[in-house]
């Protein structure tokens, strides 16, 4: 989300691009288990990349080619998706005999370790970290980076020095996408124990346009600010639990929290 | 009579010191139309904006009817009976005509609601009253550019203006429109209202006008009665003698040609006058060629062709034999063409990256270690640059919006000068800078004519024009008219003769 909107390239797919990426990794995995688990974890994490990646090209390519807002086309191309994939979790891929609409479990040496016992933290986590550094050196060192943060500051000039629009708008799509996939499938891998179930990974995306406002598209930033959203989710459900405060209100206020971020890092930002 | 004095208004821009106004005398007879003429930048607009109480002179004063007032804001400025009818027009597409026109005093029911009907029938009424047909109902978005125009004066004149503020009514109309706009003009006039308009076309000038006022570069050079003067009279004066300031150039040693533009033509869909039509030049090695015209003319469209920033329609341009028609500005930057862009801000440089990423722009191959920036080699890359162009600068890590213009100039400059390109674009070399900078700028450019580099210089300001270039092509309506070989004899008279479209000739080169 950060690559995507230092570009002022909108990802809005992200929800639809985290399923998919989560989905499609999982039925690489349930083909492949008797494969050595280290190729095999790579192999379905690249898969959630490219089907995320893939996800993001769409609306890419259709701005690039009809100057269409990728901001309708990606948000599009993800409510499509979503019941696309929930239709093969309730019908052709769901495991027989579940009470939920899942898919089955991968080979249990494929389910990333858990760090903290007790709890969900899991190897993804570090998996995250390792990201988010990538992502800072993508882009603030390379030339690549540079290029797609130019054009996110001034189109025009871009243009004018010779950054070619056609690549910064389908790297920045491809690599938010791809990077939305990926935390698809790291979630299904780690807290879910290597299934895919519906509604799993609900509003991860949406989450993450949050995260990367708050923390002003900065890679770094990103890790408190998803702390911080994180706290605030959590807060808001364990509240509902213990203190008889009804799930709605627990939820109102998280929402208003949400609100008055996004909205304040929006009216910074200006929306193009 | 005189209905309206301004005596001694002086208005200078922040943050460059531009003295827009400096010191001018106005005095408006009433029941007459009255022109402004002048140049781009010469202040027309600014003062017509000081007298409608948009801008706030830094001194002056203003008399209505013989009383000395104070125009804090349009609102006041509509109060006393004045109207201005901008270039861009001020109204909301999506309400009708009579909403627009009635908006801010609109007519009630029981005090509160608005009242539709009212309104369509105050519309009806002065519309028959001056004359000016419009249809109250109809949508604004749904209108011709003229009939908005027609709402617009209408709107003034539900307020009670006695005196009406045109800024280039024409420039926007087709022809049958500008006929119906001037016989409203001149009704409205007869029926005891003052106007003023600003315009660039001398013709319009003699067949409305009554009066006719000539401003230049800040300063109202004469007033004339319109009878008494022609065209060519009006020309001279707005464009003035000679540049005083003469720059020293070396005489030029014509080498090969570099830059070769052939029968270059841009086409605009459903638009018959074309953008650009046969444009046909050449640049030498070692020398400067001028486009002087008014803003508008297809200078700024010549220049994104060349640049590659525009589809052309037919023709071609070529660097040194090689044709880059057709090209991004990537490959076109490739071949030795650099372009220093009038909009330093918008186009020239990213305000929000600092200094050295700004330096690189066209530049990150030659400082890629891999897929990564050799991020240090860039800063002492660009520290140089800052240096060597006496950019007053903190550090290279520094936002670019930070600079004054003067230095972002430089800095612009710095990047686009860098490897003596073949084949140099300069639009508005020194638009909003001090003398001390301009200087430099001049200094710069020759500084490259000397190194051997071809360079088309554009610019609104004429004098610059003819200082600096060794031949000069005078842009009108997409098409160079003319070509002068700048010797001591050209005057700018002649060129802007050429350049109101007065005079046109076969081209020369």
């Amino acid at each position: 989300m950060s690559i995507s909107f230092q570009t002022k390239v909108w990802n809005l797919a992200g929800e639809g691009q985290v399923y998919l990426g989560a989905f499609m990794g999982i039925v690489l995995g349930l083909q492949i288990p008797n494969w050595p688990p280290v190729i095999a974890v790579i192999a379905i994490l690249v898969m959630g990349f490219i089907v995320g990646s893939v996800l993001g090209l769409l609306p890419a390519a259709l701005r690039l080619r009809w100057g269409v807002n990728e901001l309708i086309t990606s948000y599009m191309a993800s409510l499509i998706i979503l019941p696309v994939v929930n239709y093969f979790l309730a019908g052709p891929m769901k495991m027989p005999g579940a009470g939920i609409n899942t898919t089955g479990y991968v080979n249990k040496a494929f389910v990333f370790p858990k760090i903290l016992p007790s709890c969900d933290l899991h190897l993804g986590f570090a998996l995250a970290l390792v990201l988010v550094l990538m992502t800072y050196y993508f882009l603030y060192r390379t030339a690549t980076g540079y290029s797609l943060r130019i054009y996110g500051f001034n189109e025009e000039f871009a243009r004018y020095g010779g950054i070619g629009e056609a690549k910064c708008v389908l790297v920045a799509m491809i690599a938010s996408g791809g990077l939305c996939g990926l935390a698809g499938i790291t979630s299904s891998l780690g807290v879910f124990h290597g299934r895919m179930v519906e509604f799993s990974t609900y509003s991860m995306g949406w989450n993450g346009i949050a995260v990367a406002l708050i923390a002003r598209n900065n890679p770094f930033g990103v890790i408190p600010a998803a702390f911080l959203f994180a706290y605030i989710l959590t807060g808001a459900n364990l509240s509902g639990l213990l203190a008889d405060i009804p799930p709605e209100v627990a939820q109102v206020v998280s929402a208003v929290i949400y609100y008055l971020i996004t909205a304040q890092a929006l009216w910074r930002i200006k929306l193009s | 009579m005189s209905i309206i004095l301004m005596e001694g208004i002086v208005k200078t821009y922040q943050p460059n010191n531009v003295l827009a106004n400096a010191g001018i005398d106005l005095e408006l007879e009433e029941g007459k139309i009255h022109a402004i003429v002048g140049e781009n930048g010469a202040g027309k607009t600014t003062l017509m904006k000081i007298l409608y109480g948009e801008e706030q002179p830094d001194s002056g004063r203003i008399f209505i009817d013989n009383e000395k007032v104070n125009i804090p804001s349009p609102l006041v400025a509509n109060r006393l009976g004045l109207g201005m009818v901008h270039q861009e027009f001020q109204l909301f597409p999506s309400l009708t005509t009579a909403q627009n026109i009635v908006l801010g005093a609109e007519p009630r029911k029981g005090g509160l609601f608005y009242d539709n009907k009212k309104a369509d029938e105050i519309i009806k009424d002065i519309s028959v009253k001056y004359s000016l047909q419009i249809e109250p109902k109809a949508i604004i978005n749904r209108m011709t550019v003229g009939q908005k125009q027609r709402v617009e004066i209408l709107k003034m004149l539900y307020r009670g203006a006695r005196i009406l503020i045109l800024d280039e009514p024409t420039s926007v109309l087709v022809e049958q429109e500008i006929e119906a706009l001037f016989k409203t003009l001149k009704k409205l006039a007869d029926s005891g209202h003052t106007i003023v308009f600003i315009t660039h076309k001398l013709g319009e000038v003699k067949t409305v006008s009554d009066i006719v006022f000539i401003m230049k570069s800040g300063r109202m050079v004469a007033c004339r009665d319109t009878e008494s003067v022609t065209k060519e009279d009006i020309c001279s004066l707005m464009v003035g003698r000679r540049s005083e300031f003469f720059i020293s150039k070396s005489p030029i040693q014509p080498g090969k040609v570099v830059l070769t533009v052939n029968n270059l033509r841009i086409l605009e869909k459903g638009v018959k006058q074309p953008v650009l039509d046969a444009v046909t030049f050449q640049i030498r090695k070692g020398e400067i060629f001028g486009i002087a015209g008014v803003a508008g003319n297809g200078q700024a469209d010549l220049v994104e062709a060349l640049f590659g920033l525009r589809k052309i329609s037919s023709g071609e341009i070529s660097i040194s034999g090689k044709i880059i028609s057709g090209n991004n500005p990537k490959s076109i930057r490739a071949c030795g063409v650099a372009y220093v862009p009038a909009e330093r801000t918008a186009r020239g440089s990213a305000g929000q990256a600092c200094l050295w990423e700004n330096i690189v722009v066209s530049n990150t191959a030659r400082f890629k270690k891999r897929l990564f920036l050799d991020i240090p080699a860039i800063k002492l890359f660009c520290d140089d640059k800052v240096r060597s162009y006496a950019i007053k600068a903190e550090n290279t890590s520094m936002k670019a919006n930070t600079l004054s213009g003067g230095n972002l100039q430089k800095l612009v400059l710095s990047r686009e000068f860098d490897g003596y390109p073949e084949f140099l674009i300069i639009e508005e070399p020194t638009r909003g800078l001090d003398v001390k900078s301009a200087d430099f700028v001049y200094d710069r450019i020759l500084d490259m004519r000397e190194s051997g580099c071809a360079i088309l210089i554009i610019s609104s300001d004429l004098n610059e024009i003819i200082s600096l270039s060794d031949f000069i092509g005078v842009m009108y309506r997409g098409e160079i008219t003319i070509i002068f070989d700048n010797d001591q004899e050209l005057s700018s008279y002649e060129i802007g003769e050429y350049m109101m479209g007065v005079r046109t000739g076969k081209v020369k080169n």
